[in-house]
C-alpha cells in the first residue's frame, strides 16, 4: 500500500467514533508496533504527521495490524478502503 | 546551552537526494544540528528534517513521489491562470500554491523555530526570509521554487517572491554559527540517458541558457562546504530512474561522511556538537 494511502488508514483509525484523544491512539499503535518513533515528535507534531511517520516506518506491519483490528471488529471495514 | 551545528540545504531541483544522503552522514557521525537553512528543494527536505523526520523516512518519501510525479492530476492541480504581473515574471501557467497548501496539511507540516526558508523578490532580487513561526509554509516553500520560466511567483504582499537560488543557491549569511552547506552543482553536460522531451528542454536550458543567474559563493573559511557534482543532471530532470536517484543518495552520504569527518578531525566542527564521544 502507498504509504499516503496507509496514512489516511491509520487517521482513521485513529479518529474512529468514541476515540476521544486521537493522539493517544496514535501513541498506543507506536508503542505495540514498537516502531521507535521519538517521543517528541508523537507529543509536538501534527497527528498527520505522526500518521505519515507510523505509515513510513511501520509499512506493511501497520497495514496488517490494522487488518486485524478489522477482523477482531474493533474497526469497521470501511478502514479497508 | 547545546552546541550544535546549522545546515544550509541549496537548491538543485531533483539532486535533492544528494542532501537526504548528506543528512544520513550527519546522523551516522552524531552531529547535533541546530537550524536549518533552506533553498528551493533544499527548503523541502529541510522542513521534513526540522519536523523530525529521520534521512531515511525523508529517502522513502521521496522515491515514493518520484513514481508519481509524472501523474497528469498533479499536474492538473497545478495550472492557474495567472494575473498579467504574474505572467511577465513567471512566464508559465503552473503555480506550486495549491499543491503546496494540499501536501502541508495533509503531512501535517509545520514551521518551526529551527527552520529557515529563503525565496528571493522578484523586482530587487533581494532576499526574503521565512523563519519563526507566524508564516504560511506553503506558501513559503512555493515562493523558495519558483524559478522562473517553470513556475509562477508566489505574491507576499505587494511583492513577487521567486525562486531564492535567484537571491543565492546556498545562502549562508543567515547563519548565527558555523554551517554545513550541501551545495549541489549544475548540470554541464547533455545526459546520456534517454529523456523525455521536456526534461531535455530543461537540461538544454540549464547547460546553455539558465534562466536565472543563481550565485553560489560561500565562506568557505567560516562553513564546511560539502559540494555534491552531477554534471549530467540538471534540477529538473523529473523522469530520472530510481537507480540515478539512488546514486545521488550514495553519494551525497559517502562524500558527506568524508567532508565531515575530516572536519570533526581537524576541528572545524566542535568536539562539543557530537552527540558521540
Amino acid at each position: 500500500m502507498h504509504t499516503l494511502d496507509l496514512q489516511k488508514r491509520i487517521l482513521s483509525f485513529a479518529h474512529r467514533n468514541g476515540v476521544a484523544e486521537p493522539r493517544d491512539e496514535l501513541t498506543k499503535l507506536v508503542e505495540t508496533l514498537e516502531l521507535g518513533i521519538p517521543s517528541h515528535v508523537l507529543s509536538g507534531a501534527q497527528p498527520q504527521f505522526v500518521a505519515l511517520q507510523i505509515a513510513l516506518v511501520g509499512g506493511e506491519r501497520v497495514e496488517n495490524h490494522l487488518d486485524e483490528l478489522v477482523v477482531a471488529g474493533v474497526i469497521s471495514e470501511d478502514n479497508r478502503q | 546551552m547545546t552546541k550544535t551545528v546549522e545546515l544550509v540545504l541549496g537548491a538543485g531541483g531533483v539532486k535533492g537526494y544528494f542532501h537526504i544522503g548528506l543528512l544520513r552522514a550527519v546522523e551516522e557521525l552524531g552531529i547535533k544540528v541546530g537550524k536549518l537553512t533552506g533553498v528551493s528543494v533544499g527548503a523541502i527536505v529541510a522542513t521534513f528534517y526540522a519536523n523530525g523526520m529521520s534521512s531515511n523516512l525523508i529517502l522513502k518519501l521521496f522515491l515514493e513521489a518520484h513514481e508519481t510525479s509524472g501523474n497528469p492530476l498533479l499536474l492538473a492541480s497545478a495550472v492557474t491562470v495567472p494575473d498579467m504581473r504574474s505572467f511577465l515574471v513567471g512566464m508559465s501557467f503552473l503555480s506550486l500554491e495549491k499543491p503546496w497548501e494540499e501536501a502541508v496539511e495533509r503531512l501535517g507540516l509545520t514551521p518551526n523555530d529551527r527552520l529557515r526558508i529563503v525565496a528571493c523578490d522578484a523586482r530587487t532580487k533581494k532576499p526574503v526570509l521565512f523563519e519563526g513561526t507566524d508564516y504560511k509554509l506553503h506558501a513559503a516553500l512555493s515562493a523558495s521554487g519558483a524559478l522562473p520560466g517553470v513556475f509562477l511567483p508566489v505574491h507576499h504582499g505587494e511583492q513577487l517572491l521567486i525562486d531564492g537560488a535567484a537571491y543565492h543557491r546556498n545562502p549562508d549569511e543567515f547563519c548565527e554559527s558555523t554551517a554545513i552547506i550541501s551545495a549541489l552543482g549544475f548540470a554541464t553536460r547533455l545526459s546520456l540517458e534517454p529523456q523525455d522531451p521536456i526534461s531535455f528542454y530543461y537540461q538544454w536550458r540549464e547547460v546553455y541558457a539558465p534562466v536565472v543567474r543563481q550565485p553560489t559563493e560561500v565562506d568557505n573559511e567560516r562553513h564546511v562546504v560539502v559540494e555534491h557534482a552531477a554534471d549530467d543532471i540538471c534540477g529538473l530532470a523529473f523522469n530520472l530512474s530510481v537507480r540515478r536517484c539512488m546514486a545521488m543518495y550514495e553519494a551525497g552520504y559517502k562524500h558527506g561522511l568524508a567532508v565531515l569527518s575530516k572536519a570533526i578531525a581537524d576541528g572545524k566542527i566542535d568536539g562539543d556538537c557530537l552527540s558521540k564521544p
